[in-house]
């Protein structure tokens, strides 16, 4: 097979940012489609697949059983997707635009990382974000 | 009535070719098609068969209106075409509409104002210039969709980037109904290596946006365009091709035009 030149590398990252920062902006877009009667309705069965979830964790003995199981049901079903999108537009709507950016950022990055799933990375980085902050600021209204 | 805006920041990505053949394609479906020519080139309006020197009066008649005492009615310089579907023509005094509307109040929504007064289509199609000037953002302002034809090259696949910037802002401050309707590659020529590249990054994006079939380059395009006639009307192989991507957006917009009604 030809090796790539340096040339052809750098042009493959030029095309690879471009498709990382409309994927971005594709979220962003679908998010603020959603109405807000849709965004609880999601979080709420966001909620159930959790405890869904946490009881195939429990039950299941082999490890790799838990992982497609977990990735069956919620890693590769949309409403993970819309989620994060739901609940940026949330943050966005409650606390300002600039907060929605940064908070953005770390979901998309979450998303990104979902083909290579990783439990404990998940539950670091996405969990203690829909129990602290969203679901108080979701509920309250 | 459903009102598309047919834009992107590139030029020459084919957006006056999209509302050409697409207003056509839905005009012969049944649709009651109003194509807007919103860029002072009037590009649209000569494909159409019409000297933007001697029309009486275009869009720029009915958007300088807004900012004097001469009221104008839309409805006043809409022109049938010979293939069937109407035009709101352009003359190139539209572009004094970019600098006169500055001052005025809400100018971002004077289009929108305007369109109330049309009625008896179901669909209004706008070519939007090249720019993202005051009448882009007029035409933003005033629509429920957005169609972003791409040219497969990394400047044009840049120029999508850059407008979903102004997408963006638009929703969230001007207008929060507007949808992305998708976006219809362009030019597609399967062996060069920009364009494959392209296609893998829309490719990429298929779970965010609705990415349509290309648009084949070919030169039954110039034929089309010189003749002023829709590539549905071109005998070519190359042509039949050509028309399959625009018959699929024609699809999904009577679809949504049946979900409206269907609701209403």
């Amino acid at each position: 097979m030809k090796r790539k030149t340096k040339e052809e590398e750098n042009e493959e990252k030029l095309y690879e940012k471009l498709s990382e920062s409309l994927a971005k902006k594709g979220v962003v877009s679908a998010m603020l489609n959603l109405p807000t009667t849709k965004k609880v309705e999601i979080v709420e069965k966001m909620e159930d697949l959790k405890i869904e979830r946490d009881k195939e964790l429990k039950t299941s003995r082999k490890k790799e059983v838990k992982i497609e199981k977990v990735k069956k049901n919620f890693f590769l079903s949309k409403d993970a997707i819309i989620l994060l999108e739901a609940m940026a537009t949330i943050e966005n709507k409650t606390r300002g635009k600039i907060i929605e950016e940064a908070i953005l950022e770390k979901f998309i990055k979450v998303f990104q990382e979902y083909d290579e799933f990783d439990k404990e990375l998940f539950k670091r980085k996405f969990f203690p974000e829909i129990s602290e902050n969203t679901k108080k600021l979701i509920f309250a209204k | 009535m459903l009102v598309l805006s047919v834009v992107n920041r590139k030029g020459g990505v084919g957006k006056t070719t999209t509302v050409f053949n697409l207003s056509y394609a839905l005009y012969s479906k049944g649709i009651k098609t109003l194509a807007i020519d919103l860029d002072p080139q009037a590009s649209l309006t000569t494909i159409l068969g019409f000297n933007p020197d001697e029309i009486e009066s275009g869009i720029d008649k009915v958007i300088l209106s807004a900012i004097s005492q001469n009221d104008v009615n839309f409805n006043e310089i809409i022109l049938q075409t010979d293939l069937g579907f109407y035009l709101a023509p352009s003359k190139e005094e539209l572009e004094l509409a970019n600098v006169m509307l500055t001052d005025r109040f809400e100018k971002e929504f004077v289009l929108k104002e305007k369109l109330n007064d049309v009625s008896g289509f179901d669909i209004a199609i706008i070519d939007c210039q090249t720019s993202i000037s005051l009448l882009t953002i007029n035409a933003l302002a005033a629509s429920d969709y957005v169609l972003i034809p791409v040219e497969l090259t990394y400047l044009s696949m840049q120029g999508f980037d850059a407008l979903m910037n102004v997408i963006l802002e638009i929703k969230r401050n001007i207008n929060p109904n507007l949808k992305i309707l998708g976006i219809l590659p362009t030019k597609y020529d399967a062996r060069l290596n920009t364009v494959k590249r392209s296609i893998k990054v829309l490719e990429s994006l298929k779970k965010h946006y609705n990415i349509f079939p290309p648009v084949k380059k070919t030169v039954s395009f110039d034929k089309s365009i010189e003749r002023g006639k829709p590539i549905f009307l071109i005998d070519t192989k190359s042509a039949r091709d050509a028309c399959k991507a625009y018959e699929r957006v024609a699809d999904k917009i009577l679809e949504i035009l049946y979900d409206r009604e269907v609701r209403t």
